[in-house]
């Protein structure tokens, strides 16, 4: 067996054994990935389904207005003694305020309301937003009687009507297609991490190192080894977080996706789709094994993999800012977000070849410096006995 | 003893870190069949000697050998040499003793039949019977350091470098390895011994190397070194310039 072998195969072995990769490998990858892409967003589409919670003073003068909104199921009208602290303990999402007057000024032309929410509550943004709405639903039944009124009709209002026919699209719908690029790539560096720090510099903590460097193995096959260990574990993260979150977009309510927002994804999709998670595994992996070599702890080493993290996601979630910015070629040679950019392209059906092999050939040149420093580092006294 | 053969072997040895000389001009042999006590307060360079030998450090000046070859330009050679019990001679602690022991045997290239013979072999030597098949984790000092020991000898190789083998040791759990340690002697093996322990050094040393401030301060027999007569203690301290044993 080749030494990389072994040293993969131990790896393997102490790794799978450290209940922390269990929780960080698969179980949260498991549960977060679906939690943040699809539950969220689902659960706030429910929200915004619901009516909101709403106190009206002055009920009595809106008539048809809060009637109507009631009808519609935007609103629920709650009585409340006290409607201001009510809004700002969260009691009711929004209060209208109808005056006296409201229906001898709109009679007169024009009228008008109040509507107090609470900007910093994400729940009384919505209210505001379906009061809005029930504002101009009733501002247009008011206008459609007023040309009613004229002997004209709604049509020379708006002269031209639009249909909405979504095609189906073929791609991996909208929420996984903004979605589940980032998240893979977080899952992968996530998973790489927790890894690479304990095959790099937990041989310094547990004082393995200089026993493992005495062995007669040359340098890049430890190196292989524990490239390989990582990968495998950044692979598996990436997996179950693609697969989770798959599986419950899947299932999630008709009510939460419309149909062309849920994925439909083709065989050859997912082949490009698993390239390019492989890709974006094998270059952290590399990364943060060569930065795990350098640190003097594992918490070291965690530490570092920090700010990569919070630059894989900023780049993820400027990639749509970048798309228009940069050409799809310069794109694909920017490491981490060009796999983003390419997993987009994937899961929306526009797929530019030229991009995607450049996006694949970088990340394997990325992945191979990142390799090539990681044997160099274990060359250097300095860093082996850096303490 | 003069007529066998150098295994290890440092000529003018030198290594710099910075501006600091961790060794100077340190010259000394050691012969199979022999054990060399590599004495020194802390800081002397003792554990840098060792480092260079396992080919973990590149000497600045001068050269190293062992079994031939030099450690800076033909160190995998070296390595295929050596067993290395260094001065941080640390376990995975979730793999078991047994499982440490083949990781480390299939790394020098063992394998199968030949590999489990050898780690009962070193278990029935060292005593590791009791708890060769559970984790390392919780290990005491002394289990570790026996576990440390048995994968340094797992290749029977014929030069060894131990970093205080009995450290942490029972008396009991000490005297086994000290009778292994003679026994691989009288195999004919290499052993450099660093260690800060007198009474090891009298009963085992066949040869004592004592470092000071990085240089050689004294190198022979025990009794070459007691000249004059005097404990060994007293002959340490009057050489490595040391105001105290450690």
């Amino acid at each position: 067996m080749s030494a990389a072998l072994v040293v993969l195969r131990k790896e393997l072995l102490d790794i799978l054994r450290d209940r922390r990769t269990l929780l960080l490998g698969f179980l949260l990858p498991a549960l977060l990935a679906p939690t943040l892409s699809v539950l969220v967003p689902g659960w706030t589409a429910d929200q915004r389904e619901q009516p909101s919670p709403v106190a009206v003073v002055g009920a009595e003068w809106g008539g048809d207005l809060v009637y109507g909104a009631q009808l519609e199921k935007l609103i629920r009208v709650v009585a409340a003694s006290d409607p201001e602290a009510a809004l700002r303990r969260g009691a009711v999402q929004a209060v209208i305020i109808v005056p006296p007057d409201f229906t001898a000024q709109l009679a007169r032309g024009r009228s008008r309301i109040v509507v107090r929410y609470n900007p910093a509550d994400q729940n009384s943004l919505f209210a505001k937003q379906k009061v809005f709405q029930a504002v101009a639903k009733f501002s247009l039944s008011v206008v459609e009687q007023r040309l009613q009124q004229r002997g004209l009709s709604r049509a020379a209002l708006s002269p031209v009507e639009v249909h909405e026919e979504p095609i189906p699209a073929g791609g991996g719908g909208l929420v996984l297609s903004l979605l589940l690029p980032l998240l893979l790539a977080v899952w992968a560096l996530t998973g790489a991490s927790h890894v690479a720090s304990d095959v790099g510099a937990g041989e310094k903590e547990r004082g393995t190192l200089e026993a493992l460097l005495s062995a007669p193995v040359a340098r890049p096959a430890l190196v292989i080894g524990k490239f390989a260990a990582t990968l495998a574990l950044a692979l598996a993260s990436t997996f179950v977080a693609g697969m989770s979150q798959t599986v419950v977009t899947a299932l999630a309510p008709a009510a939460w996706f419309d149909a062309a927002a849920r994925p439909a994804l083709r065989a050859g999709a997912v082949l490009l789709l698993a390239a390019c998670a492989f890709a974006i595994a094998a270059m952290a992996a590399a990364w943060l094994l060569a930065l795990s070599f350098f640190a003097r702890s594992m918490r070291e080493a965690n530490q570092y993999g920090v700010p990569l993290l919070l630059l894989v996601m900023i780049g993820g979630v400027a990639a749509s800012t970048l798309e228009g910015v940069l050409s799809s070629l310069w794109l694909a040679v920017v490491p981490f977000v060009n796999v983003v950019v390419a997993m987009r392209g994937v899961l929306f059906g526009r797929v530019d070849p030229a991009a995607l092999a450049l996006t694949l050939a970088a990340c394997a040149a990325y992945t191979g410096f990142g390799l090539l420093l990681a044997v160099a580092l274990l060359r250097r006294e300095a860093v082996i006995f850096r303490a | 003893m003069k007529s066998a053969r150098v295994l290890v072997r440092a000529e003018r040895l030198a290594k710099r870190f910075g501006t600091f000389a961790a060794l100077t001009d340190v010259s000394f042999e050691a012969r199979e069949g022999e054990i060399l006590g590599v004495l020194g307060p802390n800081g002397a360079g003792k554990t840098t000697t060792m480092r260079i030998l396992s080919t973990l450090l590149r000497p600045t000046a001068g050269r190293a050998e062992v079994a031939g070859a030099d450690v800076a330009t033909s160190p995998q050679d070296a390595r295929r040499a050596l067993g290395v019990l260094p001065e941080a001679a640390g376990l995975y602690g979730r793999l078991t003793a047994r499982e440490a022991l083949r990781y480390a045997g299939r790394l020098h290239g063992l394998a199968g039949e030949d590999l489990e013979r050898r780690i009962e072999g070193l278990s029935a030597l060292l005593d590791l019977g009791a708890f060769i098949d559970r984790r390392c984790e919780p290990f005491s000092r002394g289990m570790k350091q026996r576990v440390a020991l048995a994968r340094a000898l797992l290749r029977n190789p014929i030069v060894l470098l131990l970093d205080e083998p009995t450290a942490g040791l029972d008396v009991v759990a000490a005297r086994t390895v000290r009778r292994a340690l003679a026994g691989l002697r009288d195999a004919g093996k290499c052993i450099l011994l660093s260690t800060h322990l007198m009474a090891e050094v009298e009963r085992l040393c066949d040869r004592v190397v004592i470092l000071g401030d990085g240089r050689v301060r004294g190198i022979g027999t025990l009794a070459e070194l007691r000249g004059e007569g005097g404990e060994l203690e007293e002959i340490f301290v009057r050489l490595a310039g040391a105001g105290s044993v450690v």
